[in-house]
This record gives C-alpha cells, structure tokens and sequence, in this order.
C-alpha cells in the first residue's frame, strides 16, 4: 500500500468524510433517515447500527455497499461475508463497534477523505489503463449510450472519477465494464466488483497468456493474473478477442463447475462497437 | 409493599440511558477517525521520509560518481607531469 503525494487530514475531515459516505449508501439503504448536519463523524454514531439493520444477513449487495462506503474501497468478499455473518449472530450495537476496528480506510489503502457517489444510471466503465481499444470503444459507445468512465491507480481497490477532487464511483445495481487487459507486469489492486456488489460485469477478454505461457518467466504476472481471474469468474459475460482466447476462456468457465459456479457466458467480441455493447451490456449474443 | 415505578421517571432514566449510550458512540467514532487519521498522516509522513531518502541516495550516488571522475583525471593528470618531467630530464642528460 502506499499513499504517495496524499497531504496529511485531520480526524473532523476523516469523519465528514466518512458521514458523507454513509449518506451515500444510507440514501438506498434508508432513505426515509434524515441526516441533517450535525457534528463530524454524527451519521456513523447515531445511524450505523439503523444502517446496519438494513443490511441482509446473507452475503450480498447491501453488505457489500456498506462496506464499500465505511472503508472508502470496495468490500472484499471475506469482509462481506463476516459482516453478513456477524449480522446474523450478534446484536447491531455490537458489530457496529468491532466494525470500526476493522474496516479503516488507510489501512485498507483507500484515502479516507474521499467522498462518494453511487452511480445507478451510467454504465461504468474502467479506463485505468488508457488502452486504444477503450478509448476508441468509449468513444463510440460515449455517443450513444449513458456511461462514465471511471479510473483507478494501482493500490486502489475502488473505481474514481476522472477529474479532481477525486471521488470513489460506486457502481449500483448498474453494470461495470472491464474493457482493458490487466497489467500483470506490476501489483494492481483488482476491485471487488463482480461477487457481491449486485452489478453486472462484462469483461473483454484479452488472452491467457500470463497463465499459459509462464516458461522463462517468474511466476509474478500468472500469480498476478490469476488474481484477476478470481474476480473474472464472477462477470456475466466475457467477450473475447478471437475465437482462440474464446475457447481458453470457455474452458475457463467450465472449470468453475467445480466451485458450484455457472462462470460467464463467452463469445467472440464482434467488431461492431454496437453488437459489442450489446453482448456486454445486455448479453444479447447475435 | 413495593410502590409501582413512576412511568415519568423511568422514561427519564431510558432516555438518559440513551443519550449516554449516543455519547459513547460519538466517542467512539471520533477515536476511529482520529486513529484513522494518524495512521494515514504517520504513512503519508513515511512515504516523503523514503521518497527523501531516495533522492539523497541519488545524490550520494552522483557525487560518488562525479568523485571517481575526477580522480581518474588527476591521476592522469600525474601520469602526464611525470612523463614531462622524466622527458624533461633526459633531455637535460642529453644536453
């Protein structure tokens, strides 16, 4: 983890932060709660444990989105299940405390003076790596389709606006587009944003091989892409370069089998950014 | 025989309990954004402190650098004094 170039906050910034956060998420989880100003660090201490009585006592979107907002990064799938775990067994007033102690933002690497939005009405799309493809894609798709492209750097575990000031993008029952490869060749961060946020992810596929061709290599980008591929295998569809990376990548999904996983639906990305927005998006194979 | 509780006087003390129990809970928070706050300010600290240490580093390295440079050219610098002076004399032999 590292926070280079991030300026030193006070604990009244970190808690207006984390108040306007838990707004964020309090707005689909409880939007009957009034949240009116109050002291820093008031919607956590009066509404956690309202907030927390909102969330399902089964892994899932609402956990995840809680999660996401208390820590500034978003929920990994062990926290989401300890939290739906903990939801079912113990008082509110409980797990809101060991809560705190175990969801901190700057430990978890996320900045904890971001602000937050949730985005429920674009598809998001990741552009971190500014690759041609995305870029000409987004253009197209830009003019036709509501989307927002959001960025990331490499120790974030979360999506951001592109501008300044930077603000954590939570995708919300929306779905989130993953049109770049991964860069195996260094340690990215790879955003939980398939298993339990409750979006749909489409994923193109670039090729396997990091994991196939390992030969003369270390073992850094396969064990880097593999990582990628746990979060992979929970996306609706993967559409793929060509027919080759089509296969490896079905057979990937049969392998999921294995974990009681359906895996994604696979196909071979058409060269009409239409008919590819529409296999990504709303997984029409023509 | 015992006397009922006053209802008045016991939704006293529940909303006296309550506001105790709002208390404890700002406190907590602000313990949480305080020790949030000196974790992030104590690595944003650190990440200077190394990315200092670094430049230093590169400097000593450059120094280091421009250091052996130098040496090399006064010892060449020698080399040439000598052979003048070594020319020097055997001309003076010759003479």
């Amino acid at each position: 983890m590292s926070v280079l170039g991030a300026a030193p906050v006070s604990p009244d910034v970190v808690a207006r932060s984390l108040d306007q956060r838990l707004g964020a998420a309090a707005a689909v989880l409880r939007p009957d709660l009034d949240l009116t100003d109050g002291e820093p660090g008031h919607v956590a201490a009066r509404f956690l444990s309202e907030l927390l009585a909102a969330v399902e006592t089964r892994p899932g979107p609402s956990a995840w989105l809680l999660l996401t907002a208390l820590t500034g990064s978003f929920a990994g799938a062990p926290d989401v299940e300890w939290l739906a775990r903990r939801l079912e067994l113990d008082p509110l007033d409980e797990v809101a405390f060991d809560l705190l102690d175990r969801v901190r933002p700057g430990v978890t690497g996320a900045a904890p003076d971001v602000e937050a939005e949730l985005v429920g009405d674009r598809v998001v799309i990741d552009v971190a790596r500014s690759t041609d493809l995305a870029a000409a894609l987004v253009a197209r798709w830009s003019t036709d389709h509501p989307i927002l492209e959001v960025t990331r750097r490499p120790y974030d575990a979360a999506f951001f606006t592109t501008g300044e000031p930077r603000r954590l993008v939570i995708p919300w029952q929306t779905t989130v587009l993953l049109v770049e490869p991964p860069d195996v060749s260094a340690e990215w961060q790879i955003p939980s944003a398939a298993q339990y946020s409750g979006n749909r992810v489409g994923v193109i596929g670039h090729d396997l091989a990091p994991i196939l061709a390992t030969r003369g290599h270390t073992m850094g980008p396969a064990r880097r892409f593999a990582r990628y591929l746990a979060e992979i295998k929970h996306a609706a569809v993967i559409a793929a370069r060509d027919e080759v990376g089509a296969r490896g990548f079905a057979g990937f999904g049969e392998m999921l089998a294995a974990q009681g996983l359906a895996g994604p639906s696979v196909a071979v990305l058409p060269d009409d950014p239409n008919a590819a927005w529409s296999m990504l998006v709303d997984g029409e194979f023509r | 025989m015992e006397s009922a509780p006053d209802p008045q006087q016991l939704q006293a003390k529940v909303a006296e309990l309550e506001e105790q129990v709002q208390r404890w809970r700002q406190a907590a928070v602000k313990t949480w954004s305080k020790s949030v706050a000196v974790h992030h300010n104590e690595a944003t600290a650190a990440d200077a402190a190394a990315r200092e240490l670094a430049e230093l580093k590169a400097k000593v390295k450059d120094l280091q650098t421009a250091n052996g440079t130098l040496r090399t050219q006064v010892r060449e610098l020698r080399r040439q004094q000598y052979g003048r002076r070594a020319v020097r004399a055997a001309l003076r032999r010759l003479r």
